[in-house]
């Protein structure tokens, strides 16, 4: 069966989420093939792990005075300033299962490891030479262009995850409390040459259609399957409307 | 009283720790961090267990059984990772 691709172009962080998890819950009850969703942000948000302290993470007070969101999500990892316009991104839901019929591994690690590849064979579409790193990201000559998480719920698989096309690092220190122990800890290079972004990569005028459609085809490649055009159903788009309201919600944001 | 503690996981993930503490006894416990746990839910579980006890207590024996409990599966760091942080946290009190 074919999977779906879905452009669902710029949403807020809530309803961002929402429409991962609606995804999620529709092909768990069976209504909805496997799917590749490509999306923005807007405004600017900040996104937490699900794992990780609000307060400890985030600055409120400058989120409020830049207009940036903050939304927590259902899977883990770590904070990431979903810059509008500076990043591009993904989500994938399949059954583990059928990812395994498409391509071997053996644990959650190794799931992470095919999706992630499938993502790097988009990104050599745009002759970016990527190559996944353990445990959830992705690099160019060892640095970082793309940070993933996924999480499972009845056998079946959510990783999302993002892909830079530029970088505000001011911005993102101002709402990122980034913690003592791992600035001291990474501070040898600067932030700016520890991570690189499309638009650094690729000299040529690339386009964002451009970078949808290498993705696409990169995982339709990987995959063996054929991943074909759609659009959101009318229950994945109720059902995203009700889960925005928890994702917006101050009980699940300051969860923990 | 508060005990905190951050642990710098090989490999790159951080466990960050903040103990509220009557005596020498738990009264809360969170476990904050980048990293990943399936289910998600069993951080709870986790949180819950370590509830009423005291700090020298062997923290890996009590993870592993609310991770045994709930199936869980550990990405990025250890069940040995959480008790090290949280051992780190009860140092910064007896230390």
């Amino acid at each position: 069966m074919a999977w779906r691709f879905l452009d669902t172009g710029y949403g807020d962080a809530f309803w961002n989420m929402g429409l991962d998890e609606a995804i999620l819950t529709s092909h768990i009850e069976g209504k909805v093939p496997a799917t590749l969703r490509v999306y923005t942000w807007k405004p600017s948000a900040v996104s937490i792990g699900y794992f990780q302290s609000l307060e400890e993470e985030v600055d409120l007070e400058a989120c409020k005075v830049l207009g940036v969101d903050v939304v927590r999500r259902i899977t883990g990892g770590g904070a990431v300033y979903h810059e509008s316009g500076g990043e591009l991104t993904y989500s994938l839901v399949v059954s583990e299962e059928e990812l395994k019929a498409k391509r071997h591994f053996e644990d959650i690690q190794g799931s992470y490891r095919v999706i992630c590849e499938a993502l790097v064979e988009g990104l050599r579409k745009l002759s970016i030479n990527a190559e996944f790193k353990p445990i959830n990201d992705i690099v160019v000559n060892g640095k970082k262009i793309s940070g993933n998480a996924q999480t499972r719920r009845r056998g079946v698989i959510l990783q999302h995850g993002t892909i830079l096309l530029k970088t505000d690092i001011p911005t993102m220190f101002k709402v990122l409390k980034v913690s003592k122990e791992k600035v001291s800890d990474k501070a040898i290079k600067a932030v700016e040459e520890r991570v690189t972004t499309i638009y650094r990569e690729v000299s040529t005028g690339v386009t964002l259609d451009d970078i949808k459609e290498a993705l696409r085809r990169g995982f339709a490649e990987y995959f063996n399957v054929e991943i074909t055009l759609s659009r959101p159903t009318q229950a994945e788009l109720e059902l995203a409307s009700e889960y925005r309201k928890r994702y917006s919600s101050w009980d699940w944001i300051a969860k923990r | 009283m508060l005990l905190r503690s951050e642990y710098k996981v090989k490999g790159g993930k951080l466990i960050k720790v903040t103990l509220e503490v009557e005596g020498d006894v738990i009264k809360s416990a969170k476990i904050h961090g980048d990293f990943f746990l399936y289910p998600e839910d069993t951080i709870e579980l986790i949180e819950q267990a370590l509830k009423d006890v005291r700090l020298n207590s062997d923290f890996e024996q009590i993870i592993a059984e609310a991770v045994k409990k709930s199936g869980a599966q550990l990405l990025g760091f250890s069940v040995e990772d959480i008790a090290a942080a949280l051992r780190l946290a009860s140092h910064s009190r007896l230390g």
